[in-house]
């Protein structure tokens, strides 16, 4: 429901990280996103082409890995997949806490950097 | 040449430390925060009144009202006597912590007790962001259906109280209060639910003592 939002803040985060690096462009980041996130990816990826024109991650290919929902079950401590609410597969309780499946992260980016045997803005002699 | 750089960063983190930062503050300064929340319509604002205008005398009590557009909340919540702001989101479905942080300033937070955020009327984003609030409280008004814990859990997993309002509607209603009730204790037993009707006045003087109380361990 707020994938624009969201897609702004990965292109900031994008943005410094690029700037750390002094890297010139990001082609490619890899998100994890949980299961049970209320974000859909494909509305995520329509969001970020949006927020990222004119920026340093312009273009930037992504490359999502879901994560799936780990709960474990009150009654009995099983764990077990999600939606929330599904019944235990060992004892049936509804109850669980949820340990994994709430990721929404950029793990790795894959940037330009400029070539170490150019020094900066010179050439080579 | 190309490079991967790890970056290992939760997208929402600059939320996440805006609000630790809010609520750092907040608990400085001894200052009650609610987050409540609900779907759109289900009696967040009314309830809000009655809950400042009986608390007034207790304690300094402020409110933000968030919502897309007007300042409606703002004029009913200003009618209880408390200083209020509004934050218009302009599209954003939910209260972010900057945005609040600013608010609170406005109606100068160190000078209260206690201030209650009326976030936007939704029953699927706000749950995901904190705002540095010491309670996260919601509503369901029975008129809404006894399904929703378990198509929005997420919400109802995250409060500390569940207000289950427009009671006197239960007649003109298929609402089913146990299957409700056995949903929202799955996802989250320690919940807190209060049953009211704002309109009726009943059972809203429990709600108000649990407010009153939860400000009091606040402030130690």
């Amino acid at each position: 429901m707020h994938e624009l939002a969201m897609a702004m803040s990965m292109v900031r985060l994008m943005e410094q990280a690029a700037e750390g690096a002094h890297a010139r462009h990001v082609n490619r980041a890899r998100l994890s996103i949980g299961e049970l996130s209320c974000l859909d990816p494909r509305a995520l990826e329509s969001a970020f082409e949006v927020a990222a024109e004119g920026t340093v991650a312009e273009g930037c290919v992504l490359e999502v890995r879901r994560i799936p929902a780990l709960l474990r079950c009150r009654a009995c401590g099983n764990a077990h997949g999600g939606p929330l609410l599904s019944p235990c597969p060992r004892c049936g309780d509804p109850g669980a806490e949820v340990l994994g499946g709430r990721e929404f992260w950029i793990e790795s980016l894959d940037v330009d950097v400029p070539d170490p045997a150019t020094p900066l803005g010179g050439s080579a002699i | 040449m190309t490079d991967r750089i790890a970056v290992e960063k939760g997208i929402l983190d600059a939320n996440d430390r805006a609000a630790a930062d809010l609520r750092e503050r907040l608990r400085g300064g001894r200052v009650y925060l609610l987050n409540l929340m609900s779907g759109a319509g289900a009696g967040k604002t009314s309830l809000l009144v009655q809950t400042l205008v009986r608390l007034r005398g207790r304690w300094r009590l402020g409110a933000v009202a968030g919502d897309l557009e007007t300042r409606r909340d703002e004029e009913r919540l200003r009618a209880a006597g408390v200083p209020v702001t509004q934050i218009n989101t302009h599209g954003d479905c939910h209260l972010e912590a900057e945005a609040v942080a600013g608010a609170l300033e406005e109606i100068r937070w160190r000078n209260l007790d206690a201030v209650v955020v009326e976030n936007v009327g939704n029953l699927v984003c706000p749950a995901e962001f904190d705002i540095g609030e010491t309670d996260r409280a919601m509503l369901l008004s029975v008129a809404e259906g006894h399904d929703k814990p378990a198509k929005y859990p997420l919400m109802f997993a995250e409060s500390r109280a569940l207000v289950l309002n427009k009671i006197d509607l239960l007649p003109y209603t298929d609402f089913d209060e146990e299957a409700a009730l056995r949903d929202v204790r799955a996802l989250n037993p320690a919940i807190e639910v209060f049953r009211t009707s704002v309109r009726t006045g009943e059972g809203v003087d429990r709600w108000c003592a649990w407010v009153d109380g939860r400000i009091r361990a606040a402030r130690g």
